[in-house]
C-alpha cells in the first residue's frame, strides 16, 4: 500500500512537469517498487525525491528513496511505535482516569496534531535538503530522541498504573482481590519470560479460577 | 450502535491506511466506543487492559496481528451502558480469541494491495496508464470498510456470547469473569518487568504519581 501511496503523492509533480501518456507509464513504473518505510517519516522521502526529479536527477532520487526508505523506518519505528505512541496512549489514560474520556481525546488531539507536524517538517525538510537530509538524520539527537521517547513511554506508563489502580482498585480491594493481583503479575511474567501468547494465558487463568471458585463454594 | 460501528470503520482505516492519529489505538478506540455507547468507565478501563496486554505487540512489517482496534470499540458496543462488569470480563477473554484470525483480514487487504501493485506494474510496463488515484482511495476505503465489518460482526458474536452467559454461567464463573476484567491489566504488567530499559522510568511514574495521590488526595 505504501508503495501507491509513494507514487499517488509524485504524481501531481509529474504531471505538472508536462509527463503524460508512455512517458507518464514509464516514470510511475519506474517508483512502483518495493516501498517501505516508517509512516510518519515517509515525507521526508517524497520531499528529497521532488527536489531531485525537479533539478532532473531522476536515477539519483530512485536510489536515494531505497537508501532513506529503510534508514527511516529504522530510525521511526522505534520512536513511534516504541515511544511515542504508547507515550501518548499512557498518558491519555492518565488523564482520563482523572478527567474522563476527555483525557483521551486531548491524547489524541495532541498526538495528531504533533505527527502531522512532523509529516510537514519531514517534507518541508526533503524538498529544501534533498539528499542532503541524510546529514540530518545522522545528527546524535536524532539518535538520542529514539532513548528519550522510550524513556516518556516508560514514564507515562508507570503514572497510568498508579492511576488506574487506584481509582479502579480502591473501592475493591479485599484478600481475593490481592491473590488474584499476584496470580496475573505471575502469570504475565512468565508468559514474557516463557514467550507465551497472552490470550491463552488469560483463558487457562480464567478456567484455572473458575474451577477454584467453583470448588470453594461447593465446599 | 450506528455511531460506534463507524468509529470502528474509522479506526481501521486509521490503523492502516489513512492518518494513523491514535484513534486506532485500544485506548483511544475504546475510551471513545465507551463513551458513546454510555460506559465511559469501562471503555477507559477496557482501552488500559487491551494497552498493556498487546503491547509486546507493534504493527511493524508483515507480522500477522490481533485486531485489537476493532476490539476496543466491539466490546463496549456488545456490552452496552449498564452492563455487570463479569460481561465485561468476558467478552474481553473471548474477545482477544477472535481478535487474532480477525486480524486476518488486514493480512488480506495486504495480499490485495501485494497483488494490485503487481497488476499496476504489468500495465504500466505495456505503457498503459491505470488510474492510480483510484487504486489508492479504493484501498483506503476497503479499509474502512473492513474496520466497519469486523467491528460489526465482532459485537454481534459477542453480545450473543453475553445473552447465552447470562442464562447459564453459575456465580462462580461470574465472579471470575470479574475478577479477570479488573486483574487483566497486571498481567500486562508482568510482562513490563521483563522489558529491563524501560523498568526505571516506569518504576519513577509509579512513584511520582503514587506521591502526587498521597498529597493531593484520590480522584
Amino acid at each position: 500500500m505504501q508503495s501507491l501511496g509513494f507514487l499517488v503523492c509524485l504524481l501531481p509533480e509529474a504531471r505538472r512537469r508536462g509527463l503524460q501518456g508512455a512517458d507518464l507509464a514509464r516514470w510511475a513504473r519506474d517508483r512502483l517498487g518495493y516501498f517501505n518505510t516508517n509512516p510518519y517519516l515517509a515525507g521526508m522521502i517524497v520531499g528529497a525525491t521532488l527536489h531531485l526529479d525537479r533539478s532532473g536527477r531522476e536515477e539519483e532520487s530512485l536510489r536515494l528513496q531505497k537508501g532513506l526508505a529503510s534508514s527511516l523506518g529504522a530510525l521511526g519505528d522505534p520512536f513511534f511505535w516504541e515511544g511515542a505512541r504508547p507515550a501518548v496512549a499512557y498518558l491519555g489514560l492518565s488523564a482520563a482516569f482523572l478527567l474522563g474520556p476527555i483525557g483521551i481525546l486531548a491524547a489524541w488531539a495532541l498526538f495528531a496534531i504533533a505527527s502531522g507536524a512532523i509529516r510537514e517538517l519531514c517534507l518541508r525538510l526533503g524538498v529544501e535538503r534533498g539528499p542532503g537530509v541524510v546529514d540530518f538524520l545522522t545528527r546524535s539527537w536524532v539518535h538520542r530522541s529514539m532513548s528519550w521517547a522510550r524513556a516518556a513511554a516508560g514514564l507515562s506508563c508507570g503514572l497510568a498504573l498508579a492511576l488506574g489502580f487506584f481509582t479502579r482498585w480502591n473501592a475493591q480491594f479485599s484478600p481475593f482481590a490481592l491473590i488474584c493481583a499476584l496470580g496475573a503479575l505471575i502469570c504475565g511474567f512468565l508468559a514474557a519470560w516463557r514467550r507465551w501468547p497472552l490470550d491463552r494465558v488469560l483463558i487457562l487463568a480464567t478456567i484455572l479460577l473458575w474451577g477454584i471458585l467453583r470448588s470453594t463454594s461447593s465446599m | 450502535m450506528i455511531l460506534a460501528a463507524i468509529l470502528g470503520g474509522l479506526a481501521g482505516a486509521d490503523r492502516t491506511a489513512v492518518g494513523q492519529t491514535l484513534l486506532a489505538h485500544p485506548a483511544v478506540a475504546a475510551g471513545l466506543a465507551g463513551w458513546l455507547v454510555g460506559a465511559p468507565a469501562e471503555g477507559i478501563w477496557l482501552g488500559f487492559c487491551l494497552t498493556l496486554l498487546m503491547q509486546r505487540h507493534l504493527p511493524v512489517g508483515y507480522e500477522s496481528l490481533w485486531d485489537t482496534t476493532s476490539l476496543a470499540v466491539a466490546i463496549p458496543l456488545a456490552a452496552g451502558a449498564n452492563a455487570p462488569e463479569w460481561a465485561f470480563g468476558m467478552t474481553l477473554v473471548l474477545g482477544l480469541v477472535l481478535a487474532r484470525p480477525a486480524g486476518r483480514a488486514i493480512n488480506l487487504l495486504r495480499s490485495l494491495a501485494l497483488h494490485n501493485r503487481k497488476r499496476l506494474r504489468r500495465r504500466l510496463e505495456a505503457g498503459e496508464l491505470p488510474p492510480l488515484e483510484r487504486y489508492h482511495f479504493g484501498m483506503s476505503f476497503l479499509h474502512f470498510v473492513r474496520g466497519l465489518l469486523v467491528t460489526v460482526i465482532l459485537a454481534l458474536v459477542l453480545r450473543l456470547a453475553i445473552g447465552l452467559a447470562d442464562s447459564f454461567f453459575d456465580e462462580s464463573a461470574r465472579r471470575s469473569f470479574e475478577a479477570i476484567w479488573w486483574s487483566a491489566p497486571l498481567l500486562g504488567v508482568g510482562v513490563l518487568l521483563r522489558q529491563r530499559a524501560r523498568l526505571p522510568w516506569l518504576l519513577f511514574g509509579l512513584c511520582l504519581a503514587s506521591l502526587g495521590l498521597l498529597l493531593w488526595g484520590a480522584p
